[in-house]
């Protein structure tokens, strides 16, 4: 995908080529829908969330610099759509730890402290992937972000300095503070385990 | 904790050079808790990036209709119209303000003349009323407060 086609897409939206803007959509939609599925999770409206980051970035069209590369703007449009979700209350069910039985719960720390997370996901089992993506609650939406750029996603900490609009040193003590909350759940359980 | 689990957050990054890389890694072995910890999050990690969700093989289309078909609203149209305006306005009533707040005189003469006569008022039973001071001030009354 090249930038100058990118560019070329969003002139013939702007002048009214719906085709020109729904061939814009289909370049980047998997990479807004990736980025909205690991930071919002998985919900029963996630169309709906992709579809409201490509509204935000047509009205946003006349705003975008030809000049630049696209991709990181429709990403920064689609993590600011993300952090108003994140900010807002939720009303959707999220399975929790406390939700899987305790066999199940036992199982799940023993794969993860071993490193045999990849007999799980060949298991198929999505409730464990809900209960993992669940865990990401307990992170402030900035910190949630700033994890999954960098730890899922690789981004370097000045792209996610731009993407959350803070300093280079800020995005690192969101991404340090989420590791540290998140080892400090995973530890509360075994630790919770331990006493059993 | 040790000493070398602060550079957990550095060995993830891949900032340690080759030498404190080796030394963090025997710390590894050493450490359940980083240890522990680094699995986790190389799972969590794992667990995270293979998710997805499938969308519908027209999503383009329908979000580019959509779009289109909002751009097109009345509703959305007056209010992209108005939004600018309200800016303007908002602009032209600051100056307008600004403009009355600048040209204003801050006291008025009938207001300083009034002050003049407390004072006369106050000081002159005590005598404490400086001449000069009283003779600028029944002359700046009578200029209308221009000369203060």
């Amino acid at each position: 995908m090249t930038q100058s086609q990118d560019a070329i897409l969003v002139e013939r939206s702007l002048e009214g080529d719906e085709l020109a803007f729904a061939e814009l959509v289909k370049r980047h939609q998997g990479i807004v829908s990736r980025r909205v599925y690991r930071i919002l999770g998985k919900s029963l409206d996630h169309a709906d969330a992709v579809q409201e980051v490509f509204l935000r970035v047509y009205n946003s069209l006349r705003r975008y610099d030809p000049k630049r590369p696209f991709e990181p703007w429709i990403s920064r449009i689609a993590t600011n759509y993300c952090i108003d979700q994140l900010r807002r209350p939720r009303s959707g069910k999220v399975m929790l730890w406390t939700d899987l039985e305790e066999g199940e719960q036992r199982r799940l720390l023993s794969m993860t402290r071993n490193g045999d997370f990849e007999s799980i996901l060949r298991e198929g089992l999505e409730r464990y992937q809900e209960v993992a993506m669940s865990l990401l609650q307990e992170l402030k939406p900035k910190e949630r972000v700033a994890f999954i750029m960098r730890e899922v996603e690789n981004r370097s900490y000045l792209e996610l300095a731009r993407a959350l609009d803070v300093s280079e040193l800020g995005a690192r003590i969101r991404v340090s503070r989420a590791r540290k909350k998140l080892q400090a759940k995973f530890h509360a359980y075994l630790e919770g385990f331990g006493k059993r | 904790m040790n000493n070398l689990c602060r550079w957990f957050d550095r060995y993830r990054d891949g900032e340690l050079d080759s030498r404190k890389r080796a030394r963090f890694e025997y710390h590894l072995e050493q450490c359940d808790r980083c240890r522990s910890g680094m699995t986790f999050l190389s799972n969590l990690k794992t667990v995270i990036e293979k998710g997805s969700v499938e969308l519908t093989w027209d999503f383009s289309h329908q979000t580019a209709r959509r779009a289109f078909e909002q751009s097109k609203r009345w509703d959305v149209m007056v209010i992209s119209w108005l939004r600018p305006a309200a800016a303007w306005i908002a602009c032209a009533a600051m100056l307008f303000v600004f403009s009355i707040l600048a040209l204003t005189p801050s006291r008025t003469g009938a207001a300083e003349y009034a002050e003049y006569e407390t004072l006369l008022a106050l000081n002159d039973a005590n005598g404490m009323m400086p001449q000069a001071y009283a003779e600028e001030m029944a002359h700046s009354a009578e200029n209308g407060g221009v000369n203060r």
